[in-house]
C-alpha cells in the first residue's frame, strides 16, 4: 500500500507543479482553481485521489520513521497502528471527496 | 564472490537513511504549507505569491524538490528492482524514472525563479 500509493504521487508530481505554476501565474488563475466547484466529475475524481494517496502516504510513513525508532514495535502495537494508519486513509477518503463535491 | 547484476544490487545504509531524512524535510514543509493555507483561507494570490517571493520559501521549496526527487527516485528504483526481473526493462524503467523525476526538478527551479 505504501509503494502503490507512492507510485501515484510520483505520476502525480507533474499535475501538483502544473498547479503550483498556475495559482502563482496571477490572482485570476489562483481564483479559478480555486473555484473547486467549477471542476469536472473526472478531474475531482483524480484529485481526490492524489490528495488521499498523499495523507496516506504521510501518515504510513510516520508510522515507519517510529517503527525505525523502535517506537511500538510490539506485534499487537504494530497491528494496531496499521489499522490506525488504514483508518485515516478511509477518513481522508471521506472527507476530501466531501470537500470536494 | 557475488555476481553482479548491470541494475541494482549494492548500496543499503545510505539510501535507508537518504529514504528517512528527505521524507522528514517534506513532512515538514508540508506541514508548513498545509498550515500558511489554513490561517490564510482563503488564501488571497497577494499572501500567496508574496509567500513564493520570498527567498527563504524559495529554498525551503527547493529542499522540498530536492528531497522529493530522492525519495521518488529511491522509492521507484525498489519498486522496480523487487517487481521487474528482466535486465533489459528494468533498465528501461530506471532511466524512465530518472528523467522524469530531472525534468519535474528543472521544472520546479523555473516554477520558483520564474526564468
Amino acid at each position: 500500500m505504501h509503494r502503490f500509493s507512492g507510485l501515484l504521487l510520483f505520476l502525480a508530481i507533474p499535475v501538483g507543479l502544473a498547479l503550483l505554476q498556475r495559482s502563482l501565474s496571477s490572482a485570476d488563475q489562483l481564483n479559478r482553481l480555486a473555484d473547486i466547484g467549477g471542476y469536472g466529475a473526472a478531474l475531482k475524481s483524480l484529485l481526490l485521489i492524489a490528495l488521499v494517496g498523499t495523507a496516506y502516504h504521510f501518515c504510513a510513513g510516520i508510522r515507519f520513521l517510529l517503527l525505525d525508532m523502535h517506537v511500538g514495535v510490539t506485534l499487537s502495537q504494530t497491528r494496531r497502528s496499521a489499522k490506525l494508519v488504514l483508518a485515516i486513509g478511509v477518513v481522508a477518503f471521506v472527507l476530501f471527496g466531501f470537500l470536494l463535491w | 564472490m557475488v555476481g553482479r547484476v548491470v541494475s541494482g544490487a549494492h548500496y543499503g545504509l545510505r539510501d535507508w537513511l537518504a529514504q528517512r531524512i528527505s521524507a522528514v524535510v517534506m513532512a515538514i514543509y508540508m506541514v508548513f504549507l498545509v498550515g500558511f493555507v489554513v490561517a490564510h483561507r482563503p488564501v488571497q494570490y497577494g499572501d500567496w505569491k508574496g509567500l513564493f517571493d520570498q527567498v527563504w520559501m524559495r529554498v525551503f521549496s527547493l529542499g522540498f524538490v530536492i528531497s522529493l526527487c530522492i525519495h521518488a527516485w529511491v522509492g521507484t528504483r525498489n519498486i522496480v528492482m523487487d517487481y521487474v526481473r528482466a535486465t533489459g526493462l528494468r533498465l528501461l524503467l530506471h532511466v524512465v524514472a530518472i528523467v522524469a523525476l530531472l525534468i519535474d526538478f528543472l521544472w520546479a527551479v523555473q516554477i520558483l525563479w520564474r526564468l
